[in-house]
């Protein structure tokens, strides 16, 4: 119970004092996130949208793919990309490891398959129907795209939700491919695994319900989002 | 529409969207979030999580940072994991406390300019009641024998990191073969293993400085210390320039000079952590 | 009937879904100007044949020429015809808005400005019974109203070609005729061409020129 107490008032501490490095980490994790979990959706929702829609062989097969990517332990996603972004890796050249960036593409890798599958199985008979009715309307490729995505934007907003959880609340991944470096790497996450290590728990709980602040702000926000989108038809 | 593939010809258009999405993602990738200005040199440093928990590295990194105008990213891992960064030429500069290692690092040509940089020591903690009763033991291979004996709880750190290799090495001195129940191995770093000891009640091989960290966390106590045997030096090295030419070699070299010098040497012997010294320079 | 030209030619076009050919129809012309009707029980292919018509879908083989030219199943060329030819389809969908929204929403694909957008719209729900309905919630409509809707939404375009998938179906009978002289309006006022299917021989005969019998996929007496 000491814990408990501690986290709450260390977290009251951080906000109210606005100090800097908290916030920078907060900062800096929200940023890597939300611009992994957006690019996550721009490949998963074509993605998705085009398993749903196509008929082929391997069909059956990449839906069950996809489902199970979604269960892979985030150090495990670290630990390939790890190996590809190392310097003896295939990409090793690049110099990305211990990198925004790294963070930034186990991000990616992880969300991607989340945005996929929930855009598969939300796309029903009616998505297909949107997307007849745009184009028997005159909308071109871009504008049926417009229409399908409007019109799912619940289904869409629980991807994004989905993905952006899975990501902001990730330490494995983050960790082998960031290396938590102070005022660089540093996110949420791994501080608080950093914390936790050196055995500051009540920080390490502080910065817990930091995280969940955040992720509770960012989840509101892109609900109030999608409904002023819902408005859009005149 | 629905399309069929297999029968008719799949065909994938480069149209208008998918290159808009496609450069979207180019330029969100590329947009690297980071605060550093293109001037400044970024050199990474792998240590071991002792280290950089101790809180040394912040008092000692940034001077050296504002007189070079170098950045030092710590990457902070178990010391199997900072030499092996080393040997992938995945950092520039390695600074860890296993001289056996160490020594190996050099003669296998991952490394270059080795340098001391300064020395703890090792003490063995544990209950204050004692069971294996090795209080005030002159040798620490005598008391890891007492602790085998009676088969006393002990905890290892299991992680191949310095301390752990330390440890090995006073029970092959004991001519014990650690194992059974009585033998924990954690596979985590110096505080989760004094918080697991801590909880258990049992012995712990432990680095002096982690030990102070926590001393307010744990009611172990030090019960042996002094033999020169639990020395522990800390080395610094170079990542080999020739085996990856990209490192930042000349920068590495930098710190090694800066860490070594009466400055560095000054500001090491200066840091304490709750009124104790944590590390001793390197005599000269 | 005015001298017609021939709009649409099938030359042995098939479309197969799962091996399975829906429909079939070795030859077959539509002209411009006149209204088709596409008579035949379920399954008999009229769905899918309004869907190759209005450019929704690529037949599996054969030929279809548009305006004397054989087509090439592109998206840039199929796009283009698609803005011609509008097809109301059943059971309609009507995206998640006002039916104001869905009734101009090909009009803002267009870029027409909206003061035109309400009074076209206006005009069009007024032609099929809808007054007032601007602000109703498009998913909350009964079928007999999204389909007047759907209809509506087609009207506003004044497109070259009307295809219409049993367009009373869901209608009350009292409406029905109403929606016929829209139908018999259209050609007589703005030259459009239409083709729509039905189940019920005694509309195709009072509404069309031309009966087309479907059964099975193909053309009764191809």
């Amino acid at each position: 119970m000491g814990y408990f107490s501690e986290a709450i008032r260390r977290a009251f501490h951080l906000l109210g004092t606005a100090d800097p490095e908290v916030f920078q980490i907060v900062f800096f994790s929200l940023r890597v996130s939300l611009t992994a979990t957006v690019i996550a959706c721009l490949i998963g929702v074509p993605a998705g949208f085009l398993v749903a829609v196509t008929e082929f062989r391997g069909k059956r097969s990449m839906r069950v793919m996809l489902n199970t990517l979604m269960a892979v332990p985030t150090v495990v996603i670290g630990l390939t990309l790890y190996a590809v972004l190392y310097r003896g890796g295939l990409l090793g050249r690049l110099g990305l490891l211990f990198t925004p960036s790294a963070i930034m593409l186990g991000q990616i890798v992880l969300a991607s398959p989340i945005v996929a599958a929930l855009t598969v199985s939300s796309v029903g008979d009616l998505e297909l129907d949107v997307k007849r009715t745009a184009m028997t309307l005159g909308a071109s490729g871009f504008q049926t795209l417009v229409a399908v995505a409007r019109e799912s934007r619940y289904a869409l907003l629980v991807a994004f939700s989905a993905g952006f959880g899975r990501v902001i609340a990730e330490v494995g991944s983050a960790m082998m491919l960031g290396g938590n470096i102070r005022g660089y790497t540093r996110t949420m996450t791994t501080a608080i695994a950093l914390e936790t290590g050196k055995g500051e728990f009540g920080l390490g709980l502080a910065l817990g319900i930091l995280l969940l602040l955040v992720a509770l702000s960012v989840n509101f926000l892109a609900q109030t989002i999608s409904e002023r989108i819902g408005e859009g038809g005149r | 529409m629905v399309r069929h593939i297999g029968t008719t010809r799949f065909g994938m258009k480069w149209n208008g969207p998918l290159v808009a999405q496609v450069l979207l993602i180019l330029l969100l990738l590329w947009w690297q979030p980071s605060a550093s200005s293109a001037e400044t040199v970024r050199l990474k440093l792998a240590t071991t999580t002792s280290t950089d928990n101790s809180g040394l590295l912040q008092a000692l990194l940034p001077p050296f940072e504002q007189s070079y105008n170098i950045k030092v990213d710590v990457i902070a891992v178990g010391t199997g994991k900072a030499l092996t960064l080393g040997r992938n030429g995945d950092v520039d500069v390695v600074l860890v406390h296993a001289r056996e290692a160490e020594d190996r690092f050099v003669v296998e040509g991952h490394g270059v300019n080795r340098r001391d940089v300064m020395y703890n020591d090792f003490v063995i903690v544990g209950p204050p009641n004692n069971p294996a009763g090795i209080r005030g033991s002159q040798k620490a291979s005598q008391a890891f024998k007492k602790i085998a004996a009676v088969q006393a709880l002990f905890i290892s750190r299991g992680d191949d990191s310095g301390t752990h290799k330390k440890e090995l090495s006073l029970w092959k001195v004991a001519e014990v073969a650690p194992g059974g129940a009585w033998y924990m191995e954690t596979g985590q770093g110096m505080g989760a293993s004094l918080q697991i000891a801590n909880e258990k009640r049992g012995y712990v091989l432990a680095d002096r400085g982690t030990y102070i960290a926590y001393r307010d966390k744990v009611t172990l106590e030090v019960l042996c210390e002094g033999d020169p045997v639990l020395h522990n030096p800390y080395g610094i090295i170079a990542v080999n320039p020739v085996r990856h030419p990209h490192v930042r070699y000349m920068e590495s070299m930098m710190l090694i000079a800066w860490v070594t010098s009466p400055e560095g040497q000054r500001i090491i012997e200066g840091f304490k952590r709750d009124g104790k010294v944590l590390f001793f320079p390197w005599p000269k | 009937m005015s001298a017609q030209d021939t709009l649409y030619r099938l030359d042995h076009v098939v479309k197969r879904y799962d091996g399975r050919a829906a429909v079939s129809v070795s030859n077959m012309e539509i002209h411009g100007h006149e209204t088709v009707a596409l008579l035949g029980p379920n399954g008999s292919g009229k769905t899918t044949l309004l869907n190759l018509l209005a450019f929704l879908d690529v037949p599996s083989g054969g030929e279809i020429q548009f305006e004397g030219r054989a087509i090439e199943w592109s998206e840039a060329t199929m796009g283009a015809f698609r803005r011609r030819v509008t097809l109301v389809a059943r059971p309609p969908t009507m995206f998640d808005m006002s039916v104001l929204g869905n009734v101009t929403y090909g009009l803002r694909l267009r870029k027409v400005p909206r003061n035109e957008r309400s009074v076209r719209a206006a005009r069009a729900l007024a032609k099929v019974g809808l007054e007032g309905f601007e602000h109703r919630r498009a998913r909350k409509l009964s079928s007999g109203e999204s389909q007047r809707v759907a209809l509506a939404r087609a009207l506003v375009l004044q497109p070259e070609v009307l295809l219409l998938d049993e367009p009373t179906s869901a209608i009350h009978s009292d409406f029905v005729p109403r929606i016929e002289a829209l139908l018999a309006d259209l050609t007589r006022q703005n030259g459009t061409t239409i083709v729509f299917s039905t189940l019920d021989p005694a509309q195709a005969e009072r509404v069309a020129d031309r009966v087309v019998d479907l059964r099975d996929g193909s053309v009764v007496g191809d």
